[in-house]
């Protein structure tokens, strides 16, 4: 999968109002290898795009397209494979298992697509400052650590895109550093593209392209 | 695997899953015995009997005030075409006058007048290498009932402080016939072949019969008063009822025999029945308590389908444990049978002496096979609940 085609699309909900929008009603591309930050205002349906985008919703007009294929014409069987192998998605609630611990959290993921070792993860953990966390339930964790946690999580597959949804609402221009840093370098190890969106702290990357939605 | 056990076990309610647990252990054991049972004891109403390989029936028409007419050749037709009838005889009654007697060394004689019947060799259970008649004999081979000589022997010999009379002593005594009819008479010898206990008449081969009717006989093919019937299956209900709506008459306990293995059929299906009830409404009790951990857990459910998951691998957490509990109540059932089993066995034996024990596999395979479909029911609700 090298790129992800918008053409023409807007959610449904938003088919009578007048929308100004980078990405809304347009085509344009994201493409393997390259950054994207998409910039927005709560309610202008940027969780939308990446859950429209992620194959667990579609009720959106227009089309979106992986390469030549319509999202729309891909199986349910199939989504597995795309989002253990092709895709990764940061959501932004997270949906992290609050009465499994931070390590397993990540571990559930990595099971599935033996992408990571232990002792990798297990520095992940200590590079973003969460180490100690490590055997704690995520439901006793901050939303800052468990953002953490799921950022990890969100890395331990291969995939061609990766899509953060707010990603450090909840962090520091530290921390946010550190993750920059650590996703900028895994994604350049895969070749893969980088989505971000942001309601105003950025993640900080060189980005090739921002849309304002 | 065992994240996802971990994650997806939550909320599982022991309550609900011992419920079900007992519930559709009373339910499938009963099932299970009530048919373990019905196979135990069928073949005693059913099977051949080591004494009379063979099940049969001798059937009149009711006594009526103008007389008895037997039966016609249309009503015989409608009885052999009867689905149980496997093979029907005739019996032929002698159309001339018998008179037998019996001469004792010594003077002492007696002589009365009685009767012959016949019928087709093959429902006859006495095998004798005498029961042949050509017409240049001068003996005739004769079955009477057991019953006349038991009568003798418990009833007349034990009151009056007799001696018994063997069959063997009986065969002995020989006895004066003499035929007359369509102006003959003719003396002849009788001798006693063997006893049955089938046929209630005095027989004499039908060989003999054929030919005395036609010499001393008066009248021409009259109507059989009574019928043998070979049934295929003796506790078939069909055939009381048979007999019943047309007004004929049963001879002999084998009807009783018929009733009694239509009760107990009757039994064994209402009990089969409760069973299967129980086990109906505790797989329902099984479904709910299912469908409401898929409720409780279904953002779970949805998580780890967003995470990659598998529809296979994630409802095969719930597809093991219902069909787990459901293997455990099989287990568990078939155990039950064995140990319960042995307690009616004992008294069976003790009225039944050719009870044979059979093994319990075939109740077992009836279980595995609800065992199965329970199962197969539940994985696909399952499957069809996760998303």
């Amino acid at each position: 999968m090298n790129k992800i085609v918008l053409s023409n699309s807007r959610p449904r909900v938003f088919f009578d109002l007048e929308l100004h929008s980078d990405v809304w009603d347009k085509d344009l591309a994201f493409e393997k290898g390259k950054s994207y930050l998409i910039e927005a205002e709560s309610g202008t349906g940027k969780s939308s795009l990446f859950s429209f985008i992620y194959g667990y919703r579609n009720d959106f007009l227009g089309n979106i397209y992986f390469d030549e294929r319509n999202v729309n014409d891909i199986a349910f069987k199939e989504w597995d494979d795309i989002r253990k192998t092709k895709l990764s998605l940061l959501f932004q609630e997270l949906r992290l298992f609050p009465e499994l611990t931070a390590f397993e959290n990540i571990e559930l993921k990595n099971q599935l697509t033996r992408h990571k070792s232990h002792e990798e993860i297990v520095s992940m953990l200590e590079l973003l400052g969460i180490g100690d966390k490590k055997n704690i339930p995520c439901a006793k964790l901050s939303w800052g650590q468990q953002q953490r946690v799921a950022i990890i999580r969100s890395l331990c597959q291969p995939y061609q895109f990766l899509l953060f949804d707010e990603p450090i609402s909840h962090l520091d221009d530290k921390n946010a550093a550190i993750i920059a840093d650590l996703v900028e370098k895994e994604a350049k190890a895969q070749d893969a593209a980088i989505i971000v969106s942001s309601i105003g702290k950025q993640l900080p990357l060189p980005y090739h392209q921002r849309f304002a939605l | 695997m065992k994240l996802v056990w971990k994650l997806l076990k939550q909320n599982i309610s022991m309550a609900q899953m011992a419920g079900f647990f007992i519930a559709n252990l009373v339910g499938l054991t009963i099932v299970l015995i009530a048919l373990q049972f019905f196979f135990d004891v069928n073949p005693f109403f059913s099977q051949k009997d080591t004494l009379f390989k063979r099940d049969f029936f001798v059937i009149t028409k009711k006594v009526g005030i103008i007389g008895n007419t037997g039966f016609s050749t249309k009503e015989i037709e409608e009885i052999k075409q009867a689905r149980f009838v496997k093979e029907l005889g005739q019996f032929t009654s002698s159309q001339f006058s018998v008179f037998g007697g019996i001469s004792q060394q010594g003077g002492q004689s007696f002589r009365t007048e009685m009767f012959f019947e016949s019928v087709p060799d093959n429902f006859i259970d006495v095998k004798s290498k005498d029961w042949k008649f050509s017409p240049s004999d001068t003996s005739i081979p004769i079955i009477i009932p057991k019953n006349y000589l038991d009568l003798y022997n418990f009833g007349f010999a034990e009151a009056r402080s007799m001696p018994k009379i063997s069959e063997g002593l009986a065969s002995l005594v020989g006895m004066d016939i003499t035929l007359v009819g369509n102006n003959n008479t003719q003396q002849y010898k009788g001798s006693i072949v063997g006893f049955s206990n089938r046929i209630n008449t005095i027989l004499v081969p039908e060989s003999f019969m054929a030919w005395a009717n036609q010499h001393y006989g008066n009248k021409k093919n009259a109507n059989p008063a009574r019928l043998i019937l070979e049934v295929s299956n003796i506790a078939d209900p069909q055939i009381a009822t048979f007999f019943k709506s047309r007004g004929y008459e049963v001879e002999g306990e084998n009807q009783a025999v018929g009733r009694m293995a239509f009760f107990m059929r009757v039994i064994v299906g209402i009990v089969a029945g409760v069973g299967i009830l129980i086990c109906a409404l505790s797989f329902a009790i099984l479904i709910l308590s299912i469908y409401l951990l898929l409720q409780k857990n279904m953002k779970k459910l949805q998580n780890l389908r967003l995470l990659g998951y598998s529809k296979p691998v994630v409802s095969r957490s719930y597809e093991v444990l219902s069909v787990g509990i459901n293997f455990v109540v099989l287990i568990g059932s078939i155990a039950i049978v064995a140990v319960l089993r042995n307690y009616y066995v004992d008294t069976l034996k003790t009225v039944w002496s050719n009870f044979e024990q059979t093994s319990i596999l075939r109740v077992s395979l009836i279980g595995i096979a609800i065992f199965a479909f329970l199962s197969v029911v539940n994985v696909v609700i399952i499957r069809r609940k996760i998303k």
